[in-house]
């Protein structure tokens, strides 16, 4: 078994220090808290060397260590696509704010329906997403953040849900 | 497009507007490799195998969460019933182990661990004694430490001696946590039939018949099912709310079964159970009551309502059902009195009694859930309370419980606030006259002979 660290560990270390993480070692949510409010850079196991990026999943999410999860499988039914969402009041360049985005992130509009009722307007896209820069969580933030909720409301969620709670 | 925008907009509103979420993701984990020679050493040894064990699940989850769009609510852990796993230790109380649960719990970043559980529906162990005397100082110096007893089955009978032990343990915990309402009740729940793989509290454990790890998944989603049938309207036939319970439970527990999958691959454990209950929160419009109301029964509580209840459970069970691969734990519709609004709402006027809720019980999962009694009841009338309920399940072949919470000092009617998810209880009345001759004369109530059933 891999070392475990809890707070208990981070605690006796100096602060501002660092910890390098063996491979198979578990680091607990509040130890990696702890770490982080004393300053303590904690380094993953081979961390990733910004050439061997896209493989994994999130390593942005606060305390995930994506070297310890397998990477999503292969997928059976064709690339990996995603329906990013788009809700809100009508206005010109809507479209084209959200559009020139996905193209910035090198994402892949596979479809899209747009419907205009009275004022509001409602976008959905099928975004093929094997070929973006970095990773989901990161096309998700980025896309979710830009508009205001007030103007309109972009909301990114991966295919397989739609497929599993829509489909036989 | 591959899917209908109705399609990706029902999933969206059902999120944002009717409060669809997975209510919990919980993992078990064995413990019985925890054993040592003194209680100490049990505490160390549970503590580091489940920091070791979880250590992954909550940020496995958040991220599963981030991708799906569906919010996770609880991150879990199931354990190893305790007095299985200090059973060679010497030490008289298992308050430290309780402890070290609590500080794992911390550790990892769940809210709740359950399993500090004895199992005495046939007698006690040494162990399952230690245990239940240990359950009142355990819950007053832990937070996120759940206590379950099982006294009761279908196969063993109802052991009437921990009934009425588990009576006083209530009364003590309450008086423990008697600033607080006599919250730590909340934490404590008796059981008949219990489940050995069930994801919700208080009565979560890992069963001695699970694997190593295993996560079980429980969904949500009673806003869901009330917007669907508000949009039926109130003329439809019986025969078409059934099936549009169905349709809606169905797509609720599919996205259910996607979390449980991938969250047991990431964490590289099996995947367990979909426990199908419809699980309500204080949140308005996310209640039980609300659709039993809409069903068309004028408050919780009156006459219908039981035979409104029987048919919701049954076609969320077959909607779920078909959805799932495996499904388990409780799987009814939870009517947890305090957690519910409706369920308040219908106590404050008056149409819902203590004894409505034990007739709904006999339907549904899953017993006389987060009730408030007046604090001054006594020992033996909590133990009639808790054996009526354990009747119910032993005769019925089903799970039934109590969680009971005499409130000191509060009197019928009076509101106790308990906060966050827990909700608001009205103090409930309770039969002034007394059963203390019953309970007094102990023993076990032998099981029922199931081939004449009537």
């Amino acid at each position: 078994m891999g070392d475990l660290i809890t707070v208990e560990q981070i605690d006796v270390m100096p602060a501002g220090g660092q910890l390098t993480l063996t491979p198979g070692a578990i680091i607990t949510p509040a130890a990696r808290d702890a770490a982080e409010a004393r300053g303590i850079t904690v380094l993953e196991a081979g961390a990733a060397a910004p050439t061997q990026a896209p493989t994994v999943a999130p390593s942005r999410t606060a305390g995930f260590r994506a070297s310890e999860i397998p990477a999503a499988p292969a997928h059976k039914n064709g690339p990996e696509q995603v329906i990013v969402t788009a809700v809100g009041k009508n206005r010109p360049r809507i479209l084209s704010e959200i559009t020139s985005k996905i193209a910035e992130l090198n994402g892949n509009v596979m479809d899209i329906n747009q419907r205009i009722l009275q004022d509001y307007f409602t976008t959905i896209m099928i975004v093929e997403i094997s070929g973006i820069t970095g990773d989901f969580a990161g096309f998700k933030q980025t896309m979710e953040s830009i508009s205001q909720p007030e103007d309109y409301r972009v909301s990114v969620q991966h295919e397989k849900v739609f497929q599993y709670m829509h489909r036989i | 497009m591959p899917y209908t925008s109705n399609e990706i907009l029902q999933t969206i509103r059902m999120v944002e507007m009717e409060a669809l979420d997975i209510r919990t993701v919980t993992m078990g984990i064995c413990l019985l490799d925890c054993s040592g020679p003194t209680v100490d050493q049990v505490a160390n040894n549970v503590y580091e195998k489940i920091v070791r064990a979880a250590g992954n699940l909550v940020p496995v989850a958040t991220e599963i969460e981030s991708r799906y769009g569906i919010p996770i609510i609880n991150k879990r852990i199931a354990i190893t019933p305790i007095s299985h796993v200090a059973a060679g230790c010497d030490g008289s109380d298992y308050v430290p182990i309780a402890q070290a649960i609590d500080r794992a719990a911390v550790q990892v970043g769940v809210n709740f661990v359950g399993g500090f559980s004895a199992l005495v529906h046939k007698g006690f162990s040494v162990s399952d004694k230690k245990l239940i005397d240990s359950i009142p100082q355990a819950i007053a110096a832990t937070e996120r430490v759940n206590y379950s007893v099982s006294v009761g089955s279908t196969k063993a009978g109802i052991n009437m001696d921990a009934v009425r032990r588990m009576a006083e343990i209530v009364q003590q915990t309450a008086q423990l946590t008697a600033e607080a309402g006599g919250i730590g009740c909340a934490r404590l729940v008796v059981f008949c039939n219990m489940p050995e793989d069930n994801p919700f509290m208080a009565g979560a454990m890992h069963g001695v018949g699970e694997p190593e790890r295993v996560i079980n998944v429980g969904v949500s989603g009673p806003g869901v099912v009330r917007y669907a049938l508000e949009k039926l309207g109130p003329e439809a036939p019986l025969t078409d709310v059934c099936n549009e319970i169905k349709r809606i439970t169905y797509k609720i527990t599919r996205a259910g079964e996607l979390v449980g999958r991938e969250a047991a691959q990431k964490l590289d454990c099996e995947f367990g159970i979909i426990d199908l209950s419809l699980a309500p929160t204080p949140a308005v419009g996310d209640s039980v009551a609300d659709i039993l109301e809409i069903i068309g029964v004028e408050k919780c509580g009156t006459h219908g309502t039981t035979a409104a209840l029987a048919m919701l459970t049954d076609a969320v069970k077959k909607g779920g059902a078909m959805a799932a691969t495996r499904v388990g734990g409780l799987s009814g519709a939870f009517i947890p009195v305090s957690e519910d609004a409706g369920m308040v709402a219908a106590v404050k006027a008056g149409a819902l009694s203590l004894d409505k809720l034990e007739a709904m019980t006999s339907v549904c999962s899953v017993g006389l859930d987060m009730v408030a009694i007046p604090g001054d009841t006594p020992v033996d009338t909590i133990a009639g309370i808790i054996a009526d309920e354990m009747a119910i399940g032993m005769i019925n072949n089903k799970t039934t419980a109590a969680r009971l919470i005499p409130v000191p000092g509060k009197g019928p009617g009076e509101t106790v606030e308990f906060g966050g998810l827990l909700g608001t209880a009205i103090v409930q009345a309770v039969n002034p006259f007394s059963s203390t001759g019953f309970i007094r004369r102990g023993g076990t109530i032998p099981p029922p002979i199931n081939s004449l059933k009537n």
